[in-house]
């Protein structure tokens, strides 16, 4: 008899808990039209600050996917790229900086249909000479 | 007569509630799992997307019959909701009608074994084999249930069940074990949730429709949700039908809540219940329900 009891119980286990999340506020968004919400730990884009930047070259030699790559034209003037199609989103970059120049936001990188808009300028310095 | 047939009770009023209901069906499950849930127009767009998509045949398959069996399937549910009352109004009701909507309600069943029978694909003969399997399983279960309705009323006519409840109250409240065994029954007639056993996504990917596309399987699940509506309006006409014996708009609305009620119990128990294997479901229905049924149909008989 009790058995049995704990069986019909086990049945329902689950009914008010399913009756609880229909009224409490649903865990996912409607995410193209409201905003999602990331982990503030979720390895997201890429991104620079150009003020920090010297262009010493230590996040293009250090990153194990080749997704960055400088192009220095002098000391001055130079243009960091990030190319997200090889990125790894392994966040090396952002550990080898030793002037807070780069680093991964949480955002997430939305799909494109055109393979060229994945390359991103990080950093476009303009030496005085303006090459 | 036209208006009625095509419009108001008929198959476009049926058709867009069948894609309201589908809507409410999944907004309902995605809340009991926490989810958002779709937006109301999706099931539309999933309709009509279906119909601009490639339609393919696999080899050593009848293209025809490929191509009757969700006509024939659609065909049936829509006549039988055409005799189904809607808060009162109906498009054309004769003595016997119950029994001519319990047999087009099952046709689908057989069909959906036929069209996994037809195909060369082994997931679809496997998904057939069950829907037959099942199919003699609820089928006994749903039709007893009902059937007492009927026996109480002492008439196979809609019309007759619905006025005999006006006068001596509703099946309800007598017939409550009915009603449930009913609701149990029609949730394997549509192959839900927890009785989904011939479209198990895990094992045998969508049952007879693995094959299926475009058109023909937009075909399949009008017909499918015309069932469930049609289900549901069948057993609230059988169970609550005194409270609908005038043709009027408020009575049209209360209809529609408890119909919207029964859409609930059936989100309900498809978001909370795992599937069951088929020897447990033949088991529970053969060892448990159909007994129970009996001993409803006993107990009107006699009372």
């Amino acid at each position: 008899m009790k058995r049995l009891l704990r069986q019909i119980r086990s049945f329902f286990y689950l009914t008010p808990r399913a009756i609880r999340a229909f009224i409490r506020r649903p865990g996912t968004t409607r995410f193209p039209y409201e905003p999602a919400e990331y982990h503030t730990a979720y390895r997201g884009q890429v991104r620079a600050v150009p003020d920090n930047c010297i262009g010493c070259g230590l996040c293009v030699r250090d990153c194990p996917a080749n997704a960055l790559a400088l192009e220095r034209r002098s000391k001055e003037s130079f243009t960091l790229r990030h190319y997200a199609e090889r990125c790894a989103y392994c966040a090396q970059c952002e550990y080898s900086c030793k002037f807070n120049a780069i680093y991964l936001d949480n955002a997430y990188r939305p799909s494109v249909t055109n393979k060229e808009k994945l390359q991103v300028v990080l950093v476009d310095k303009r030496g005085e000479k303006g090459r | 007569m036209v208006f009625s047939a095509y419009v108001f009770p008929g198959f476009l009023f049926i058709a867009a509630l069948s894609f309201l209901f589908e809507w409410i069906d999944r907004k309902m499950i995605a809340g009991f799992h926490g989810r958002v849930g779709p937006p109301f127009y999706q099931p539309i767009a999933d309709f009509f997307k279906l119909l601009g998509k490639e339609d393919i045949t696999p080899l050593d398959t009848s293209a025809w019959l490929a191509a009757l069996l969700p006509l024939t399937a659609l065909a049936s549910v829509a006549t039988a909701a055409a005799s189904i009352p809607v808060g009162g109004s109906t498009v054309a009701g004769f003595q016997g009608d119950f029994v001519m909507v319990m047999f087009l309600l099952s046709l689908p069943s057989l069909l959906y074994f036929l069209a996994g029978w037809i195909c060369s694909g082994v997931y679809s003969t496997l998904g057939g084999n069950r829907s037959l399997l099942q199919y003699f399983s609820y089928e006994v279960l749903f039709t007893l249930s009902v059937s007492g309705t009927a026996i109480a009323s002492g008439s196979w006519s809609l019309e007759e069940i619905i006025n005999h409840q006006a006068t001596a109250g509703i099946h309800a409240i007598p017939q409550v074990l009915g009603l449930l065994l009913a609701i149990l029954g029609l949730i394997g007639k549509l192959k839900r949730a927890p009785f989904d056993i011939p479209k198990a996504k895990s094992e045998v990917v969508a049952g007879p429709l693995t094959e299926y596309s475009g058109k023909k399987l937009a075909a399949w699940y009008l017909s499918i949700n015309v069932q469930s509506v049609t289900g549901i309006f069948l057993l609230i006409n059988c169970f609550f039908g005194g409270w609908f014996t005038a043709n009027n708009a408020g009575q049209l609305g209360l209809f529609l809540l408890l119909a919207v009620l029964l859409q609930a119990v059936l989100s309900l128990v498809s978001a909370i219940y795992a599937r069951l294997r088929i020897d447990q479901l033949i088991r529970l229905t053969w060892r448990v329900l159909i007994p129970l049924t009996l001993v409803q149909i006993g107990y009107v008989i006699l009372a």
